[in-house]
C-alpha cells in the first residue's frame, strides 16, 4: 500500500517538478561522459599528457557532486514543505513518523533511480560526442565506436547514492522533529525579514556594496592571496547585499505609500516580501552560483583563444632547435636521421646586430619582454631557404634594403616603421613586413617577435648570436620523438655547462600540448560551468514553480475581484523578473570585470586588440545567456500555463 | 436594478443534461437585502456565479442597472466585475501575502483610485466594519470573524452597487454571524448597499428583508420581511423549508 502511495507521487512529483527532473538527467548524463573519458583506453592513449585529466575531472566532479547534492537537498526541503499538510494528514492519520520518512525516501530514490538510468543512456550519446571532439583536438579521424565502460557507470552510481543519501538524511530530522499542527500549517505563514532594523540594515547595505568594490579591486590584482580575499569579500557582498536588500523592500514602501498601491505594486512587492526571508539567502546563493559559472565560461574561452594563439604563434616547423653560441647539432641530428623521415632540413646562424632601435622599437608592444639586447638578424638566402621549406610564397630583396619578418601582431607596428639600418657602413631601407608564423615567440628562436632579413654578405659580416637547426617531416613528430629530443638536450646541458641553452620547439607538439590543456582545462571548466548553470536556473525555477499553488489561489482572487488579464499577465512579469533579473546583475558585473582583466593578464599578442577581450566577455555572456533563456522560457512558460490557464 | 429573466443553466453532455437553472426570473430593487435559500444542489451558487459574471447562463438574460451582463464580451467583463461586484464568500478568499489594509485595498489599486487616497478610504470603511484596529496584521493573525469582514470591507470599499455573498457565515462560529450579519443588515439600511447572500441557513436568511426559495433549479417560493420581527421571520423560513424538504437539520 505505502509503496503503491510512494509510486504514485513520484511520478506526480515528475510532472511537478519536471524542470528539475531534467536537471537531475542532464547531471547524470556529464557526470557519466566525463567520467567515462577518464575511464577509457582510446582517449589515454591520445598523449601523456593526458594523464592529469583524471584529477582534473576528479576535481570538477567533487565540486559537481556538492553542487547537485545541494541541488537536491535543496528540492527535497521544497517539496517537503509544499507537501507538509499532506504529511501532516498522515500523522494525523496514525501513521508512524517512520513510515512517512521512509515513504518520502522512496519517492526521491525512485526519481533519481529514472534520473540515473536516462542519464546513463544520454551519458553514452554525449560521451561520443566528447570524443568526437578530443579526436579532432588531436587530429584523429573519427569513427563510431561503443565501448561500455563499467567503471564509468559505477563511479556515476556511486556518486547519485551519495549524493540522494546525505541529502535524505539532512531532511529526515525535519521531518522528524516537526509537530504535526507545525506541518499542517507550514504553508501559511508569511516569512520574517532577515534584518529588520532600519539602522542595521543601512549599515549592512553600505557594508555589503564597499565589501563588493574593495572584492573587485582585490581579485584583479593578480596576486593569489589579494585575489582569494577579493574572492571572500565578492561572496560576503553577494550575501548581504541580498539580504538587506530583500529587508529594505518593505520599509521602502512603508515609507512610499503612493507608489505602494499604484498599479500592480501592491500585490508583487507583497508576495516577494512574504518571501525575504529564503528569498534574500536564494539570490544570494544563485548569485555567487551564477557568477561562479560565468567565471568558469569566460576562463574557458579566453584559455581557448590563448591555446589558439599559442600554437599560431610559437612555431610551424616540425622540429626546430635554437642552441646558443654552439653550432654543433650533431647529436640531435644523429637521432632525428634515425628516427624521423625528415623532408628538408637547414641550418644556420642568427646574427648581432650593434644597435637595438627596432627592438627598443617594438618594446612597449611586446610589454617590455626583451629576449635580446641588440637587433637580431638573418640572411636573405637562410630566409628563402626557410621560407621555401614552409610553403610560404617567394619574396625579393633588392640591393640596399631589409625586410622585416616578425610575430602577427607586430606587423602593424613595424609597418610605421620607416628608419633605415645602417649595418657598418652600409645604409638599409624597408622593404617589407611579412609576418607569418616563423617560430619567432620564445628564447633562440629566428628573432624575438621581429628578425631583420639582409643581404647575405652584410649578415655574415656580423656576429653570431646563436645557431639554428629547422627541420619538415613527413609524418608528424610525436611527444614520444619530442621527448627523445629533450632528453639529448639535458645530457648535453650536463655533460657541458658552458653550452648555453638549447630550445627545442614542434609545431606537432604544440598542437598536442594545446589539445592535451584544452582537454585538461577546458573541459572540466565547461562541465562545472555547465552544472552550476543549469543548477541554478534550476533552483530559481523550483523557487518559483513551487509557489505555483499559491500563485493560481491568487490569482483567481484578483481575477475574480476584477483585475484584468494585462494586470495579471503584468504582475506575473514583475514577479518573475525578480527572481531571474536580480541575480543575474552583480554576477555579470563582476564577472565581465573579472575576465576583463583575466585576459589583460596575458602575454602580448594573445590577443591582438581591445576589441577582442571584448569579444571573449561578450561570448561568455551570449553562451551562458543561450542556456539560461531556454530554463527561463520553461518555467515561464509553464507558470503562465498554470496560473493564467485560459491563455488564448 | 437586477433582473434575472428566464435564466438556463445545463451541465453534461448531449445524452445527460443535468438542468442546474430552470427558467429562473426576478427582480431586485436598489438597496434590497435579498437572500436565496435551498438544499445542497438546488442550484443556489449556480445562480450566484451567473450574475456575478463568473460563470454564464446557457439561456436567458442578467440585466445589472439595465445593461444586459450575459452579453458583455469577456474582456469587459473584468472591469464590470471590479466596478459593479462585491464578492464576500465563505472561505474568505482573502490573499495571505497582504496586510488586511492592503486585502481592503486592492480594490482600489485595481480600479486604479488615486494612490494617495487609498489609505484613507480604506480607515473610513475599516471603522465602519469595526477592523480599523486590526488593518496591519494580516489574515493568519486574525480570527474568522474579523477576516469576513475585512472581505466585506474589501466587497464595498469602491462603492460597488452589488454585494454577491456566498455562505458568509459558513466558516464562523454563531456569535461572529451574528456580528455579521447585523453589520451587512447595517450597510444595507445605511449605505444602500444592495446584497444578494447566499445561504441554507434560516438563521442567516432571516437578516434579510426578502427571500428566494430554490428546488432543483427552479423558483419555489418568495418570502417577504416586511415589517415583521426578526424572530417571526425566521420561523416562517422554517416552515417553508419543512415544506421544501431536503437538508435543513442544520439550521435548526
Amino acid at each position: 500500500m505505502l509503496s503503491k502511495l510512494s509510486l504514485r507521487n513520484a511520478t506526480r512529483q515528475m510532472k511537478d517538478y519536471l524542470i528539475y527532473f531534467i536537471t537531475i538527467v542532464i547531471a547524470a548524463t556529464l557526470i557519466f561522459s566525463f567520467n567515462s573519458l577518464v575511464f577509457s583506453q582510446e582517449i589515454r592513449s591520445l598523449s601523456k599528457l593526458l594523464d592529469t585529466l583524471t584529477l582534473m575531472i576528479g576535481i570538477a566532479s567533487f565540486v559537481v557532486v556538492c553542487i547537485i547534492g545541494w541541488l537536491v537537498f535543496y528540492t527535497m526541503r521544497f517539496m517537503m514543505k509544499r507537501r507538509s499538510r499532506e504529511f501532516g494528514t498522515y500523522l494525523l492519520l496514525g501513521i508512524e513518523r517512520k513510515r512517512i520518512v521512509n515513504l518520502f525516501f522512496l519517492e526521491n530514490l525512485i526519481i533519481g533511480a529514472v534520473a540515473l538510468l536516462i542519464g546513463l543512456l544520454t551519458g553514452n550519446l554525449l560521451y561520443q560526442g566528447l570524443r568526437a571532439m578530443l579526436l579532432r583536438l588531436y587530429e584523429i579521424q573519427y569513427h563510431f565506436s561503443y565501448e561500455f565502460s563499467l567503471p564509468a557507470t559505477l563511479l556515476t552510481f556511486a556518486y547519485f547514492a551519495l549524493i540522494f543519501i546525505v541529502a535524505l538524511f539532512l531532511n529526515r530530522r525535519k521531518i522528524r522533529k516537526s509537530k504535526i499542527s507545525e506541518l499542517i500549517y507550514m504553508d501559511q505563514y508569511n516569512e520574517k525579514e532577515l534584518a529588520t532594523d532600519g539602522k542595521k540594515r543601512r549599515r549592512l547595505f553600505v557594508a555589503s556594496v564597499i565589501s563588493g568594490i574593495v572584492g573587485i579591486g582585490l581579485l584583479i590584482t593578480y596576486d593569489a592571496t589579494f585575489s582569494l580575499i577579493g574572492a571572500f569579500a565578492i561572496i560576503f557582498f553577494l550575501f548581504t547585499f541580498y539580504i538587506s536588500f530583500s529587508s529594505g523592500i518593505s520599509a521602502y514602501f512603508k515609507k512610499h505609500e503612493r507608489k505602494k498601491y499604484s498599479g500592480n505594486t501592491l500585490y508583487v512587492f507583497r508576495s516577494l516580501a512574504s518571501k525575504v526571508g529564503s528569498m534574500g539567502i536564494t539570490l544570494s546563493v544563485i548569485s555567487i552560483l551564477l557568477t561562479a559559472t560565468l567565471i568558469a565560461v569566460g576562463t574557458g574561452l579566453s584559455f581557448n583563444h590563448l591555446f589558439m594563439r599559442n600554437a599560431e604563434l610559437e612555431t610551424s616547423h616540425s622540429i626546430y632547435i635554437g642552441s646558443e653560441e654552439k653550432a654543433d647539432f650533431s647529436e640531435y641530428k644523429i637521432y632525428i636521421d634515425e628516427n624521423l623521415n625528415v623532408t628538408s632540413q637547414w641550418q644556420y646562424n642568427i646574427y648581432k646586430q650593434d644597435s637595438d632601435s627596432v627592438t627598443r622599437y617594438v618594446d612597449p608592444y611586446r610589454d617590455n619582454f626583451r629576449a635580446y639586447d641588440y637587433d637580431t638578424v638573418m640572411a636573405f638566402s637562410d630566409y628563402t631557404r626557410l621560407r621555401d621549406m614552409l610553403g610560404y610564397h617567394k619574396v625579393t630583396l633588392p640591393e640596399g634594403e631589409y625586410i622585416i619578418q616578425c610575430l602577427d601582431y607586430l606587423a602593424k607596428p613595424l609597418a610605421q616603421y620607416n628608419e633605415a639600418v645602417r649595418i657598418g657602413d652600409r645604409t638599409l631601407l624597408k622593404r617589407a613586413v611579412y609576418y607569418e608564423t616563423f617560430t619567432q615567440q620564445h628564447w633562440n628562436g629566428n628573432g624575438s617577435g621581429f628578425i631583420l632579413v639582409v643581404p647575405d654578405e652584410i649578415a655574415e659580416a656580423l656576429p653570431v648570436s646563436h645557431s639554428a637547426y629547422a627541420a619538415m617531416t613527413d609524418e608528424p613528430v610525436t611527444m614520444t620523438e619530442y621527448e627523445a629530443l629533450d632528453m639529448i638536450r639535458m645530457h648535453r646541458h650536463e655533460t657541458d655547462r658552458d653550452a648555453g641553452y638549447d630550445m627545442i620547439y614542434s609545431k606537432e607538439v604544440v598542437k598536442e600540448q594545446n589539445a592535451s590543456l584544452y582537454a585538461v582545462i577546458i573541459f572540466p571548466l565547461f562541465y562545472v560551468a555547465l552544472v552550476l548553470l543549469i543548477v541554478s536556473a534550476t533552483v530559481l525555477a523550483i523557487q518559483i514553480l513551487s509557489e505555483m499553488k499559491g500563485y493560481q489561489n491568487q490569482y483567481a482572487v484578483l481575477h475574480m475581484l476584477g483585475a484584468e488579464r494585462k494586470y495579471l499577465s503584468s504582475a506575473l512579469r514583475r514577479q518573475f523578473a525578480v527572481y531571474y533579473i536580480l541575480p543575474i546583475i552583480p554576477a555579470a558585473v563582476i564577472s565581465s570585470i573579472f575576465i576583463f582583466f583575466l585576459c589583460l593578464a596575458f602575454d602580448p599578442g594573445v590577443f591582438q586588440d581591445i576589441a577582442q577581450i571584448f569579444m571573449i566577455v561578450g561570448a561568455t555572456l551570449a553562451i551562458f545567456f543561450a542556456v539560461f533563456a531556454i530554463y527561463i522560457a520553461a518555467s515561464y512558460v509553464s507558470l503562465r500555463r498554470n496560473i493564467l490557464p485560459d491563455d488564448a | 436594478m437586477l433582473k434575472v429573466s428566464q435564466i438556463e443553466k445545463y451541465y453534461g453532455s448531449r445524452n445527460n443534461v443535468t438542468k442546474a437553472l430552470d427558467r429562473i426570473s426576478f427582480d431586485v430593487e436598489d438597496g434590497e437585502f435579498i437572500a436565496i435559500m435551498g438544499a445542497s444542489g438546488s442550484g443556489k451558487t449556480t445562480l450566484l456565479n451567473c450574475i456575478s459574471t463568473i460563470d454564464s447562463v446557457s439561456a436567458g438574460n442578467v440585466y445589472l442597472d439595465n445593461k444586459n451582463i450575459s452579453q458583455i464580451p469577456e474582456e469587459k467583463l473584468a472591469r464590470f466585475r471590479r466596478e459593479k461586484l462585491g464578492f464576500v464568500f465563505q472561505d474568505f478568499n482573502l490573499l495571505d501575502t497582504l496586510t488586511i489594509e492592503e486585502n481592503i485595498a486592492i480594490t482600489l489599486t485595481i480600479n486604479e483610485y488615486p494612490p494617495e487616497q487609498v489609505k484613507e478610504k480604506v480607515a473610513s470603511v475599516a471603522k465602519q466594519l469595526g477592523i480599523d484596529d486590526i488593518l496591519s496584521k494580516f489574515p493568519y493573525q486574525v480570527s474568522g470573524g474579523q477576516k469576513q469582514r475585512c472581505a466585506c470591507a474589501r466587497a464595498m470599499v469602491f462603492g460597488q452597487s452589488l454585494i454577491l455573498a456566498d455562505e458568509p457565515t459558513g466558516a464562523l462560529d454563531s456569535k461572529s454571524s451574528k456580528n455579521l450579519l447585523e453589520l451587512m443588515g447595517n450597510i444595507n439600511r445605511e449605505n444602500g448597499a444592495t446584497i444578494l447572500m447566499v445561504t441554507h441557513d434560516a438563521f442567516s436568511a432571516s437578516y434579510a428583508r426578502r427571500i428566494l426559495f430554490l428546488k432543483d433549479g427552479r423558483l419555489f417560493n418568495e418570502l417577504y420581511r416586511d415589517d415583521k420581527p426578526r424572530r417571526e421571520f425566521y420561523h416562517e423560513i422554517l416552515d417553508v423549508l419543512s415544506v421544501l424538504g431536503g437538508n435543513t437539520g442544520d439550521a435548526l
